[in-house]
């Protein structure tokens, strides 16, 4: 059953001369529980991809359908709903707020809308990312790996049906960049969670069930590894 | 705590110098709105007391009340407080006294206190009880045996003024003189003004009186005053008007007007004009602030794509800057109340110390808890104005862009080549006049608010110096140095007159007296050279015309005997036996003009020759309640107007008539013009410094005459004087509001040149990793500074020469005249100021970049 549907997914930049054309009628299903690794060339398009999958970024053109619900006709205060709980998004720079300690940044979207997480399941996640004891600390005190732990506890908090990771390993070592997929792939099959992975490195694509590419904006192969 | 308000009080935290720049314009941009206020209420009270001291404290006025209703005033709902003067009589002092008589007024002790008689003692106290007395300073001047505490024995009769009404009965009684007041009576009344004491209660029932009241709502002393009067049984008057009378002035600046005269009144002008400078002020401060919230909200706006990212919706991501504005307010906006009371304080004690000589007092600093709250609200509510602005753009923004920082960068469309800087300036030049166009919009809020100050500060000073031109130019064509103004509302006394006329050391001397009146005519009556120059109908405001009828606005002038018979022999003309008048018929050819010389071109007015009978009216408005009709025979038609020192307003036509003549005319006028037209007016001609010696001379005279307030003096150097410290003073306040907002433009322009610098400091840490060495960022920054500060005063200047252009033009001021006496200095000061600041700023901020590392500035430090 597909979780994740586009048809004819179309973003472009700039006007006139000078535009781009980053998706160009991109049709993709994604079925739900799949983890699937989008690679391709820099400027080829993956990135926007999953930007617009995540509700960061509008369509041109197109559907995107989350859930059979199309969240491209989604206005602002719904959008924002959408990537409160039902996305989560990890990126390359692991982007947390400097000034909140580690647990407050983890917990931002359930206090965005006015919510504690249930304390079990808090330190279920915590416990699996190994951040027990820098909750109180702020992100600049954290090293790399620490602090992309705490974005990938920033996106499963609300238990989100589908994980989005831009990058996430681009700006880490070989040792936290296994480390990284290895906690990702645990929330794969732990939370039964549905995961697109963007990346440049072809073993942590390999990891994935599915992997597709994409080039000039449009998907040039689609190809499951694993069954 | 709420995250968002969380988030908000950390970043206000952590970016301490946005804050702090955020904090300073708000605190600035408080104090001066609440110094608006204080200035505003200050002068509010000023007005309310000074007509209070003046006019007393009272709303209405019923003349002729019985004694025996006063209760029925007394008790009605509407009165708040009520005051009882009247119950005149005359006493008839001993033998031995220059004059007879004393005309006393009792006051009851409500009047006294609320009245203005009371701020006329000059020794002494008001009288207390029945028996005491206050008394003119003429009888203390005219009899010197008397002085306070001493008791006459008088004989009491019913109000008379003359030998001629003396009564016949006179009741023995003794009276004790407890001060002395600055009031005088005409010498025909022959006798002295007093004021005694008196217990309404102990009136006789037939007496009438005076009943000043206070009511308990002023709003509506217009409608209750009527109907107390109809309730108390006073009759009407041949108008349809009750015996009363409103403290127009004092109710006025209470908010409260008879109907029909909100707009006729100053003081909703003044007030309009209160809230158009609260209003500017709030909105240029707005803006000023704006920008900085805008810089700060760009500071954070790739954390603000991550709150998006992650669910804030925009109403929260609006909210952040909200919050951060609330944040920032209160500590400033509290701050702010006792800033702009000492603000105010040093201001307006300044003020006062310049002009109250000119006034005659000093205007008291007033701060009200309301006022305060008042500037409170307007200070926040100016500060969410501010926020508005950019908390709705961030709330917009594209998660994904400001992650990126998108909105955060500087694009440039086109890279623009600048050959000129490039030869003289090298390839660094280029960049430095790139780089400011690319932070145009950056910059944008800095030049704004330098041009804004440069054109509030110096427009000022351009329309006091345009004014002060035009005021000088009118004072040189007054023929007369020194002039004098008797208002007693009475017939001036023959013997201070003579005096005046006597005057030693004068070269020419006036003496006129005039009133307002109209004539109706017809078309025909107009002459052939006006009807080409456009006619009565081209004289649209100042002549009405009802069923082919037209009234002309005339000036009946009064002048001595002498005089109007030297008029009469120039013109060539024999007095008439009747009621004969000269009349001047010119009228000014191009009334629209702005050139002196063009205006003062006169045409015969009207067709009016020697012998024709005109029929004027007393009624020369709608609103004018008397219409009193009479006719003069014209013994002369004259081309202009007598050097009198009386300069007509246009289409006004001067009728001059012997002064016997005219004192017969208007006295059947009503009532209501009695006090204006009897008004004397004595103009001297004097050898040049002579003029304040002969003003204080005059002022001797008349002082012997008259109290303070029945005569008014002036002399072109008085005149001068006062214009210079009033000059001088108000420029001294709008030079320091202007001042604050100076303050609140450099505080905007520091933090928007440290955000500008923050920001590229990988970009210079570039230039300085391919080879460009501290000399070269030096000069780098510093082209950067000299074209930013350029910039607001290419732009102000231009738009200040308009402002300067467009008020000599109306003011018929000549571009060689306003440069002689506008200070250019302090323009020139000025542009110093900025250049420099801007510049020290640049240079400041560019020790910290070339003290950078170059590769930790150019690493990315995203968290």
């Amino acid at each position: 059953m597909d979780i994740l549907r586009t048809e004819g997914l179309t973003r472009q930049y700039g006007t006139g001369q000078t535009m781009v054309t980053a998706l160009d009628h991109v049709d993709l299903q994604v079925e739900r529980g799949q983890f699937v690794a989008i690679i391709g060339a820099s400027g080829s398009g993956k990135s926007t991809l999953l930007h617009l999958l995540g509700g960061v970024d509008r369509p041109d053109g197109g559907k995107i359908f989350v859930e059979d619900v199309d969240i491209a006709t989604f206005g602002e205060e719904r959008l924002a709903q959408y990537r409160r709980r039902k996305v989560g998004l990890i990126y390359q720079f692991y982007n947390l707020i400097p000034t909140l300690s580690v647990k407050k940044n983890i917990c931002l979207p359930m206090l965005l809308d006015n919510k504690e997480p249930g304390k079990e399941r808090f330190d279920d996640i915590v416990r699996t990312l190994g951040l027990e004891d820098r909750l109180e600390h702020l992100p600049g005190q954290l090293s790399g790996g620490q602090q992309q732990r705490a974005a990938i506890g920033r996106a499963l908090i609300y238990q989100p049906a589908i994980l989005l990771a831009d990058e996430p390993t681009g700006n880490l070592d070989r040792k936290n960049t296994e480390e990284i997929i290895s906690l990702l792939k645990l929330s794969n099959r732990q939370y039964k969670q549905t995961i697109l992975l963007v990346t440049h490195d072809e073993n942590v694509a390999l990891e994935a069930d599915r992997i597709i590419k994409i080039e000039d904006g449009k998907i040039i192969s689609d190809k499951a590894v694993r069954p | 705590m709420n995250i968002i308000r969380e988030y908000s009080l950390d970043q206000v935290r952590k970016n301490r110098r946005t804050s702090i720049s955020i904090m300073v314009a708000v605190l600035i941009a408080s104090t001066f709105l609440c110094a608006l206020l204080v200035f505003a209420q200050s002068f509010w009270n000023q007005m309310v007391q000074q007509e209070i001291y003046i006019g007393g404290d009272w709303d209405a006025e019923l003349m002729d009340v019985p004694a025996d209703r006063l209760g029925m005033v007394r008790d009605n709902a509407g009165v708040k407080a009520m005051f009882v003067k009247g119950d005149n009589k005359t006493a008839f002092l001993p033998e031995g006294t220059a004059l007879p008589r004393l005309l006393i007024q009792n006051c009851d002790s409500g009047y006294w206190g609320s009245m203005y008689e009371k701020n006329m003692l000059l020794r002494g106290r008001i009288p207390q009880a029945s028996g005491e007395v206050v008394v003119s300073k003429d009888f203390f001047l005219q009899n010197p045996a008397y002085g306070i505490g001493d008791t006459l024995a008088v004989g009491i009769g019913s109000n008379v003024r003359t030998h001629m009404e003396e009564s016949q009965q006179k009741d023995a009684a003794s009276l004790t003189i407890v001060g002395e007041l600055d009031v005088s009576v005409s010498s025909g009344y022959e006798g002295y003004l007093a004021y005694g004491f008196m217990e309404p209660e102990a009136l006789s029932p037939d007496s009438e009186v005076v009943v000043y009241l206070q009511m308990e709502r002023r709003g509506e002393v217009y409608t209750a005053v009527p109907q107390i009067a109809e309730a108390i049984g006073l009759p009407k008057d041949e108008y349809g008007n009750y015996p009363c009378r409103y403290h127009a002035a004092l109710l006025a600046w209470h908010g409260v007007y008879a109907p029909g005269s909100f707009w006729g009144s100053d003081v909703p002008k003044l007030f309009l004009g209160l809230l158009l400078a609260a209003g500017t002020s709030m909105a240029v401060f707005a803006y000023i602030i704006r920008g900085a919230f805008g810089i700060s909200a760009k500071q954070k706006i790739h954390q603000l794509g991550i709150l998006k990212s992650v669910g804030a919706g925009p109403k929260q991501i609006g909210r952040t800057v909200i919050y951060e504005a609330c944040i920032l307010s209160v500590i400033p906006i509290l701050l702010s109340m006792v800033l702009g009371y000492l603000f105010s304080l040093g201001v307006l004690s300044a003020y006062s110390d310049m002009t109250s000589e000119v006034f005659g007092s000093r205007m008291e600093v007033y701060f009200s808890p309301a006022a305060a709250l008042m500037a409170a609200v307007l200070s926040f509510a100016m500060v969410l104005l501010a926020a508005h602005g950019p908390a709705k753009q961030m709330s917009k923004v594209l998660p994904i862009e400001a992650v990126r920082g998108e909105q955060h960068s500087i694009s440039v469309k086109k890279a623009k080549s600048h050959p000129v800087l490039a030869k003289h300036f090298g390839f660094l030049g280029e960049i430095a006049v790139n780089s400011v166009n690319a932070g145009r919009k950056l910059y944008h809020t800095c030049m704004v608010t330098l041009s804004l100050c440069m054109l509030l500060a110096f427009g000022f000073l351009a329309a006091f110096t345009v004014s002060d031109i035009s005021n000088a130019q009118a004072e040189n064509r007054n023929h007369f140095d020194v002039n004098i103004t008797l208002r007693t509302g009475e017939r001036i006394d023959g013997a201070l007159l003579a005096e005046l006329k006597a005057m030693q050391g004068v070269q020419g001397i006036s003496v006129y007296a005039r009133a307002n009146c109209a004539v109706w005519l017809s078309g025909s009556d107009q002459s052939a050279e006006f009807l080409q120059a456009g006619g009565f109908d081209a004289a649209d405001g100042y002549i009405v015309e009802r069923d082919g009828r037209y009234r002309v606005p005339c000036v009946l002038v009064g002048m001595e005997q002498d005089a109007y018979e030297s008029v009469l022999r120039e013109a060539g003309a024999e007095a008439l036996s009747e009621s004969y008048a000269i009349i001047v018929n010119s009228v000014a050819k191009n009334p629209g003009a702005r050139d002196y010389a063009a205006m003062q071109e006169t045409v015969p007015y009207l067709n009016f020759r020697q012998g024709q009978r005109v029929e004027l009216t007393e009624k020369y408005s709608d609103d004018t309640q008397g219409d009193y009709e009479f006719t003069v025979d014209v013994a002369a038609v004259i081309p202009s107007m007598p050097e009198i020192g009386l300069d007509p307003s246009f289409y006004t036509l001067p009728v001059i008539v012997p002064m016997e003549d005219y004192y017969s005319i208007i006295g059947n006028f009503s009532d209501e013009m009695a006090v204006y037209n009897y008004r004397n007016y004595v103009n001297y001609a004097v050898p040049d410094g002579m003029d304040e010696e002969i003003q204080g001379e005059a002022e001797r005279i008349c002082g012997a005459y008259l109290g303070s307030s029945d005569y008014m003096t002036s002399s072109k150097t008085e005149r001068m004087r006062n214009r210079g410290r009033m000059t001088g003073a108000t420029m001294f306040i709008v030079c320091s509001l202007a001042a604050l907002f100076g303050v609140v433009g450099i505080s905007s322009v520091l933090s928007a040149i440290l955000n500008s610098l923050g920001q590229r400091r990988k970009e210079f840490a570039m230039f300085r990793s391919v080879g460009v060495d501290e000399k070269g960022i030096r000069r780098l920054l510093g082209m950067e500074g000299f074209l930013l500060s350029v910039r607001p005063i290419l732009i102000g200047l231009p738009l200040l020469t308009i402002v300067c252009a467009a008020q000599c033009y109306i003011e018929g001021v000549s571009v060689v005249e306003f440069l002689y006496a506008f200070p250019v200095w302090a323009l020139v000061a000025y542009i110093i100021l900025v250049l420099f600041v801007i510049n020290a700023i640049y240079m400041l901020a560019s020790k910290k970049i070339r003290d950078d590392v170059i590769v930790a500035a150019i690493k990315d430090d995203t968290v």
